[in-house]
């Protein structure tokens, strides 16, 4: 910093008053005597509160989404049990579960498999090349009535 | 937001330019003050010319021609009103008018004014009974056994106290000067 040495001290000591050369108070008789911001202040202020309002708002609202996304955690992505089957055209499957059996099967042969909700698992190979066979092989083995539509 | 735009618009003002020009004032009022002081005994006085200079400055952006050094337009009008208030009454000067004949603002008074501004405001924020004691030793000259008599305290209390106030002039003026140009 800037040192001050004993006649800048004197200086200032000699003249010191507690009241005088105040700059706030220099700065509203500055704005009442050329009449700037006194009129304006207002809205002025009016804005800067709407604006603090409208930011908390758009806090809270984010704070609720992030609750929200927290307390329910997006679904996990259940990995498919044969990716590779456009290539190897047989589908193997070793203890899986009935839903994801159908799933897998509706998304390669374009349509929709449903069966009453099971947890009844399948253990099973088929070639790729005939769905109504898979079905019915399917149905026959767990003992259930697939519906395709 | 648009209403707010709108209004700055209707209004023609800028708020930008308005929060810029409140910010000159708080920094330089006080320097300007310190300035004026150098060759004017009367506060209020030394008040209405730095006051005058600001509206002056104030007057010139408005009508477009913005002066592009704020800082020297300001100190050279207090400069000049200087003067003309120490010829117009040449009795109360605290300084040889002969010294005064150039047109332009001092530049070394310049740099102190900023120094003494800083010291001004730290002296303003001490403690009270700090503040009279650091007056009685600097300002008039007072011993401490002297200054200890007259507010009945020990001369020892004095001492510390007077060491505890110059340790906040010398640490607090640069904060202080950043306060005085944010707040």
């Amino acid at each position: 910093m800037t040192e001050f040495n004993d006649k800048d001290l004197a200086y200032v000591t000699r003249r010191y008053r507690p009241d005088i050369y105040d700059t706030r108070r220099a700065l509203r008789r500055f704005h009442a005597q050329t009449d700037t911001a006194s009129h304006r202040r207002w809205w002025m202020t009016a804005a800067a509160a709407a604006a603090s309002v409208v930011l908390v708002f758009a806090a809270g609202y984010g704070i609720r989404t992030w609750v929200r996304n927290a307390q329910e955690p997006a679904p996990v992505e259940q990995p498919a049990l044969n990716p590779n089957v456009a290539y190897t055209h047989i589908f193997i499957y070793d203890n899986a579960p009935l839903d994801q059996v159908l799933a897998e099967l509706s998304a390669y042969y374009h349509c929709t498999l449903k069966a009453p909700a099971t947890d009844k698992r399948l253990t099973a190979t088929f070639p790729d090349d005939d769905i109504e066979l898979i079905v019915s092989a399917i149905e026959k083995a767990l003992n259930i009535e697939i519906t395709r539509e | 937001m648009p209403i707010f735009l709108h209004l700055c618009l209707e209004n023609n003002v800028s708020p930008l330019k308005e929060t810029a020009f409140d910010n000159l004032f708080r920094l330089y009022y006080r320097p300007l003050c310190m300035y004026a002081a150098r060759y004017l005994r009367d506060a209020d006085a030394v008040e209405d010319i730095v006051q005058g200079a600001f509206v002056a400055y104030w007057e010139k952006t408005g009508s477009g021609k913005e002066p592009d050094a704020p800082k020297s337009y300001l100190y050279r009008i207090v400069h000049n009103r200087c003067i003309d208030a120490l010829r117009k009454g040449g009795q109360d000067a605290t300084i040889d008018l002969e010294h005064l004949k150039e047109d332009v603002p001092d530049e070394e008074t310049v740099d102190c004014s900023f120094i003494w501004a800083r010291l001004w405001t730290a002296i303003d924020r001490l403690p009270t009974k700090r503040r009279e004691i650091l007056l009685l030793s600097k300002r008039d000259g007072l011993s401490y056994a002297e200054i200890a008599q007259k507010m009945g305290i020990s001369e020892n209390t004095v001492h510390n106290q007077l060491a505890k106030a110059l340790q906040t002039l010398r640490d607090g003026a640069d904060q202080v000067f950043f306060k005085i140009f944010l707040w």
